[in-house]
């Protein structure tokens, strides 16, 4: 482990702005891949859905997921940055 | 009348000691010395711990081994086996852990506050603690008068540890000076009669000071220089242990019926422990004679001894009594009974919970879901609708559709009765209470004051919505019954999908909320698109249009409110996971946007 490794950890330890924001980019990606598991759950239960009133819910479903999962991800990207 | 009478007694006794005695001055100065270390140790450790004992505690709720170990450690650290148990009872009375785990919390304190007299038997007498005391004091006092809440905390500990050692010093030095005018070991009585003799000074003593660790000293220390014997230190230590309860009985006054039970655990488990210490007095001093020299104790080394012996009795209550928590329970809950359950009165608020965050957070948490029980009965019954319903798994659409019942509830009448009297309740306390606590629990607190606020606006917007729902949902015109039958849908939706959540359902979780808002969002919408050709084809009338805009914005305005309020309440407890979750929960702008795409 070099020093630049300690350091970052010792920013996170210490929670500076850069640890917190690596904090959160923790916490973000770890609720992003939920809601991929998510998607893809419903994305499967839309190939079984048989009335249309199923594949109504099932698509509003998966197009709240979708436009959640960009929100992570674009606050990811930005906390990333700031982490580093 | 008795309080009147007793502190003046004390107080002329205690002046009329000084005149007589100087060395019994040095004593009593000692004692209090010690006590107001006690005060400032224990200060030191609530400013210190800062949650993190609270979030120790609340873990330890699952096995009794984990409550047990958990009181031996922290009482060891803190030194004060009171403090953990205001904190336990401030636990069980704000909901966060049960009345067994409890028990065991206080079953590891009392073993934990034996460290104690080892402490002061193998290191108080041995060295010069005031050395350490004077440095300790200095360095306290100084990170004291620090605006940090930690430094603050380590200062009053420092400072506490440091008044300890000085009282224990003074309290040395005067027997030591006491033994050469009198020797009070010509007061000692022997067998049974000295043994309840001396168990009931004990607890008279640790009832005054409310602290058996200054008991516990002044019997070490008195014993070291030979003022007592041994068999009359060992039955002051028994009385110690049972005196000592009278700090958990002070502390339960003040919490609900849970703590009560627990100060009553504690009076239980003291007395039974020192009734047993009594009844087999001879056979632990044989075993205690025995492990002493085992580890190499010298015979007449009569403090350690009285240490190994505090250790062994307590440890033997612990062990006897650990299989019966079960039962303890089950005896405690019969004679301390809960209260009926009030729907109006607060449940969990209550000032034994105040002086530790975490603990006021779960109580306030409670309360507001208390609060909103309340409310979910009375929003569900003004739609026309039995909870049982929404908890069922039959389709909410189905279902309300074909059910025209009316339930009787006069939704204004339960909002003043159920609502508004909590409501107040809650923001009386936290408005009281918000002083006392740093940014990050402030910023906790302002949230779920928020959340409440948000369960009250629902009632409110469902009392406006009730009379329309009562009038049309039965009403003979299809058209205008089906649009109030799906503003109920609507509503029911939003209370089953908060149940689902509570219920920890794993298909569901505080994300589905964005779902469900997008679904009444959709739904809303093809009302109002339908309101116009409903007007034109003549199957509404103007008056019912208006009614029914009016209550889809009504609904709209409970669904949002619930929304919000159930984000608050269910959502993830770890900050940054919080955090996460609120950057990602859909806006109400970018729900309106998704309302206007097309579908994946």
């Amino acid at each position: 482990m070099g020093l630049t490794d300690i350091l970052s950890r010792l920013d996170i330890i210490l929670d500076t702005k850069k640890g917190r924001a690596a904090k959160q980019v923790v916490a973000i990606d770890a609720l992003v891949a939920k809601l991929q598991a998510k998607e893809a759950k419903y994305m499967a239960k839309k190939k079984l859905a048989e009335t249309d009133r199923d594949q109504q819910k099932l698509d509003r479903k998966i197009k709240v997921c979708q436009a959640q999962i960009i929100k992570g991800r674009t606050a990811a990207d930005a906390l990333r940055i700031e982490a580093k | 009348m008795i309080k009147r009478i007793v502190l003046p007694a004390i107080l002329a006794v205690l002046a009329f000691g000084f005149w007589i005695s100087p060395n019994f001055k040095e004593i009593a100065a000692g004692v209090a010395i010690f006590l107001f270390g006690m005060i400032f140790l224990e200060d030191g450790f609530r400013a210190f711990t800062g949650g993190v004992l609270e979030k120790l505690l609340a873990k330890t709720t699952d096995k009794l081994w984990k409550a047990i170990s958990f009181g031996i450690i922290s009482t060891t650290v803190m030194q004060s086996s009171s403090l953990v148990s205001v904190i336990t009872i401030s636990f069980l009375s704000s909901g966060l852990i049960g009345l067994a785990a409890g028990i065991g919390i206080i079953f590891g304190a009392n073993l934990g506050t034996t460290t104690g007299a080892w402490l002061i038997a193998g290191f108080g007498l041995k060295v010069k603690i005031s050395a350490y005391a004077m440095p300790m004091l200095v360095f306290g006092i100084i990170l004291v008068f620090q605006k940090s809440r930690n430094l603050k905390g380590i200062g009053y500990v420092l400072a506490g540890l440091g008044l300890l050692f000085l009282g224990i010093h003074h309290m040395k030095e005067g027997f030591e000076a006491f033994r050469e005018t009198i020797d009070l070991t010509q007061f000692a009585v022997g067998g049974y009669l000295g043994l309840f003799l001396f168990a009931a000074i004990g607890i008279a003593a640790t009832v005054i000071m409310q602290s058996s660790h200054a008991t516990l000293v002044i019997i070490i220390t008195a014993l070291s220089v030979g003022q007592i014997t041994y068999d009359n230190a060992l039955a002051l230590a028994i009385g110690a242990n049972v005196g000592t309860t009278i700090t958990a009985i002070i502390g339960a006054m003040s919490a609900n019926h849970q703590g009560k039970r627990l100060a009553g655990a504690h009076l239980i488990f003291n007395m039974v422990t020192g009734l047993i210490a009594i009844a087999f007095i001879w056979q632990i001093i044989w075993l205690v004679d025995w492990i002493s020299t085992s580890v190499g104790i010298a015979h007449d080394n009569y403090t350690l001894k009285l240490a190994v012996f505090h250790t062994i009795f307590n440890l033997i209550g612990v062990i006897v009594m650990a299989p019966f928590v079960n039962a303890l329970v089950n005896f405690l809950e019969r004679i301390i009974p809960s209260p009926v359950e009030s729907i109006v009165e607060t449940q969990f608020l209550n000032n034994s919970v105040m002086d530790f965050p975490e603990t006021m957070l779960t109580a306030v948490r409670n309360e507001v879901f208390h609060l909103y029980d309340n409310a979910y009965r009375i929003i569900a019954h003004g739609i026309n609708v039995h909870r049982q319903t929404i908890e069922s798994d039959v389709v909410l659409e189905d279902e309300l559709k074909s059910n025209k019942e009316i339930i009787r509830e006069n939704v204004s009448q339960e909002y003043t009765r159920s609502i508004k009297s909590l409501h107040s309740a809650i923001i009386d306390f936290t408005g009281s209470t918000d002083l006392k606590l740093n940014a990050a629990y402030s910023g906790h607190l302002y949230d779920l004051r928020r959340a409440s606020q948000r369960v009250v606006q629902a009632v409110k917007d469902a009392e406006h919505l009730q009379k329309n729902i009562d009038h049309y949902g039965a009403s003979k015109n299809k058209a205008i019954r089906n649009e109030y039958n799906n503003i109920r849908i609507n509503v029911a939706r939003i209370l089953r999908l908060i149940q689902q959540l509570r219920a920890n359902d794993p298909d569901v979780d505080v994300f589905d909320l964005d779902d469900n808002k997008l679904a009444a969002k959709e739904a809303r919408n093809a009302t109002l698109r339908n309101i116009d050709k409903m007007i034109r084809k003549g199957q509404i009338s103007g008056v019912m249009a208006t009614s029914l805009m009016n209550d889809l914005s009504y609904s709209k305005s409970i669904i949002s409110s619930l929304t919000r309020a159930a984000k608050i309440l269910l959502g993830e407890r770890n900050q940054d996971l919080k955090d996460g979750q609120n950057i990602i929960g859909l806006e109400d702008e970018e729900i309106q946007g998704l309302s206007q795409t097309g579908n994946t």
